[in-house]
């Protein structure tokens, strides 16, 4: 019960921690500004667990739990700091209600909200790749975490071109 | 102690579970069905993690810690795992960002916005887009206009839509 309730209330401390921050400024690199929360509260708390000689699997247990739960809150997040296209058009139809949408408005709301230049943008401004002359090239050595998820895929196969 | 620390890995272990199973099963169909594998390997990840926390419990003499364990703390962490894993490989299915990512890293002269716009021909993903989204129910098609169907990823919408206006003060990165 204590690692559920510890882990719950770490958990509340980086989202309110969050909330705050936020209100100031909004970060340029939000996913890492998240991350670096979520890793600041744990390794405060881990001084004070270390100081109070906390059981270590005790410990283990708390970080394995918030660590996981964090993670998804993280993964969530980036949809809500990008707009998804599926969801987008959903909202767009849920406004309509049942009025409904025709599939020219469909494809003019989606050509208003450029996604392929809105996810370059983004590449961009994580210092992913930058722009030479008109072209979009690689920005210094490939991104980990990307080389990681590619290097996953590869277990099912070539990744197919386009959407 | 054996027990405690048997507890700390149940999670790591359905997790693992999970994974194999999933990656086996879309092996052997040879790249279909890929949301049925995710589906299969998170049901068998997760009976594996049921069997090993019923095995700890009949072991241990403090049943009642150990039920508050995994009910509380193991079933959570693998859900959690859980869905990192399926967005992890999710990720690698269907992202447009990781795709142009990896489309730029493969040429080394790099590409254009409208080499990049053809790549990704945005009426191509809307149809695309639309036909899963009519196949699965969510959007209906009558008369040549499009409708909610179910309503379960409007539920999803309020939510995201809600929580960016709570942390980002707008309802879409275009406003």
């Amino acid at each position: 019960m204590q690692i559920f309730l510890t882990t719950c209330a770490l958990l509340v401390v980086s989202v309110l921690a969050q909330i705050v921050l936020w209100k100031i400024r909004l970060p340029d690199q939000q996913i890492k500004a998240l991350l670096v929360i979520f890793a600041v509260v744990f390794g405060m708390w881990l001084v004070g667990a270390i100081v109070f000689s906390m059981a270590l699997l005790e410990v283990l247990h708390v970080g394995l739990f918030y660590m996981s739960v964090s993670l998804c809150y993280v993964i969530t997040y980036s949809a809500i700091e990008a707009d998804s296209p599926t969801l987008s058009l959903i909202h767009l139809l849920g406004e309509k209600r049942a009025q409904g949408c025709s599939g020219e408005e469909i494809a003019r709301f989606l050509t208003r909200h450029s996604f392929v230049r809105a996810r370059l943008a983004v590449l961009a401004h994580s210092g992913l790749i930058r722009d030479q002359n008109g072209r979009y090239v690689m920005a210094g050595k490939h991104s980990l975490p990307f080389r990681v998820i590619l290097g996953f895929r590869k277990v099912y196969g070539s990744i197919p071109k386009g959407g | 102690m054996v027990h405690a620390m048997s507890s700390l890995f149940t999670p790591i272990a359905a997790l693992a579970i999970n994974m194999a199973v999933q990656i086996v099963g879309f092996r052997l169909r040879r790249g279909c069905h890929f949301f049925r594998s995710v589906v299969e390997g998170f049901f068998l990840g997760g009976v594996g993690l049921l069997i090993i926390e019923a095995l700890l419990i009949i072991a241990d003499q403090t049943r009642g810690d150990s039920v508050a364990m995994a009910l509380l703390v193991n079933l959570p962490t693998y859900l959690a795992l859980s869905y990192c894993y399926y967005s992890f490989v999710q990720l690698g299915q269907t992202s447009i960002r990781l795709r142009m990512y990896s489309e730029i890293a493969s040429r080394a002269s790099g590409v254009t916005i409208e080499e990049m716009e053809r790549e990704y021909d945005e009426s191509a993903l809307t149809d695309m887009r639309l036909r899963r989204l009519i196949e699965s129910g969510d959007i209906l098609e009558k008369d040549g206009r499009y409708f909610i169907g179910r309503r379960r990823l409007l539920v999803v919408v309020h939510i995201i839509f809600a929580a960016k206006h709570i942390l980002l003060g707008k309802k879409s990165e275009f406003e």
